[in-house]
């Protein structure tokens, strides 16, 4: 073995090692972790968004993960221009992070479809938007442009008749 | 610059023509519809299982807890509607066995012009504030073509005239 590959091998075991996934499903497990998470969730409740007018597409987001005193539960409030607002909410199984590829994966407890982001600086990637941490005067903001959109889809076309 | 804006307006009415056919292939209604799939409707589809479908827009009904409908449709051997089956689907979608969060409210088995419907109203656990919304669910589940659906509605609370509603709409499919 070089001296090369020799370090090479070291340097991948180094990495590996580092790399950790950290999960949590409740509170308790939150607060037992929460230093190895990225400041975003650091403390919960977590409140991320997207405020992006666009020329040809608006889209409002707003999604949370709100501790309660037995769950942690998933909260999502969605305007699309071409589609209209959807609002939901799901129980969480659990939240886990990758600190070697800053990735996110929320589970649910009904097993429904993985929420997955990527954590950069300025907030997570996701689906081609990135969410920003917002404020509660942020979401505030966002909450009343999706609710000042007209129930009514203009860009819709009626269909299924 | 004006050429974009012809095309992107263009793209824009292909894509919208894409997304009616996509929506014929799971469900119709002599009411005016447009259904979103996932693709479409961003984050529509996180935390929903896999026979989630998408949206149901009902384009010209006012009132907005009933406007925007969940379809998801169940592959299934049954061919009649029971309690057993409707809590199955119920199960499935909103896991209340395990769930700290919504609770069952009522269940009941209604008459249809499609047959038997189960219709099933579920509430979160926590007392809802005066102001908020997204605390109830209302299911109707029953055969259409032969196909086994869940309509999930979520409305602030229900009443008579709701449920009186919801049944229209289960009528219109076909």
């Amino acid at each position: 073995m070089t001296k090369f590959s020799a370090f090479f091998i070291s340097l991948l075991f180094a990495v590996s090692v580092n790399a950790e996934q950290v999960c949590f499903a409740t509170m308790e497990e939150h607060e037992a972790i929460k230093d190895k998470l990225p400041n975003l969730f650091k403390e919960l409740p977590v409140i991320l968004g997207v405020d992006s007018p666009g020329m040809v597409l608006d889209v409002f987001v707003i999604l949370k993960i709100v501790p309660r005193e037995k769950a942690i539960v998933f909260d999502s409030d969605v305007y699309v221009s071409t589609s209209g607002r959807t609002k939901d909410k799901v129980e969480v199984k659990n939240v886990c992070y990758d600190t070697d590829s800053k990735a996110f994966r929320i589970q649910f407890k009904n097993n429904g479809k993985a929420f997955d982001a990527v954590y950069d600086n300025n907030g997570v990637a996701t689906r081609g938007v990135v969410l920003k941490k917002l404020s509660l005067s942020e979401q505030k903001t966002i909450k009343g442009k999706i609710e000042a959109k007209p129930t009514n889809n203009p860009a819709a076309q009626p269909a299924g008749q | 610059m004006k050429n974009f804006i012809i095309i992107a307006i263009l793209l824009h009415a292909l894509n919208l023509m894409a997304q009616s056919k996509t929506g014929e292939e799971y469900i119709k209604s002599k009411e005016d519809i447009v259904f979103h799939t996932p693709d479409m409707f961003k984050f529509s589809d996180v935390g929903k299982i896999s026979e989630f479908r998408g949206v149901i827009d009902r384009i010209y009904f006012k009132s907005h807890d009933l406007k925007m409908v969940d379809l998801y449709q169940f592959k299934t051997d049954a061919v009649k509607v029971n309690k057993e089956l409707c809590m199955d689907f119920v199960e499935k979608i909103f896991a209340l066995s395990s769930s700290k969060l919504f609770e069952l409210k009522t269940f009941k088995i209604e008459d249809s012009n499609k047959g038997k419907v189960c219709e099933v109203y579920i509430a979160d656990q926590k007392k809802p504030k005066k102001d908020s919304d997204a605390y109830y669910r209302f299911a109707s589940i029953g055969f259409v073509n032969a196909k086994a659906n869940v309509l999930v509605y979520h409305p602030k609370g229900i009443n008579d005239e709701k449920i009186s509603e919801v049944r229209k709409f289960w009528s219109s499919l076909r």
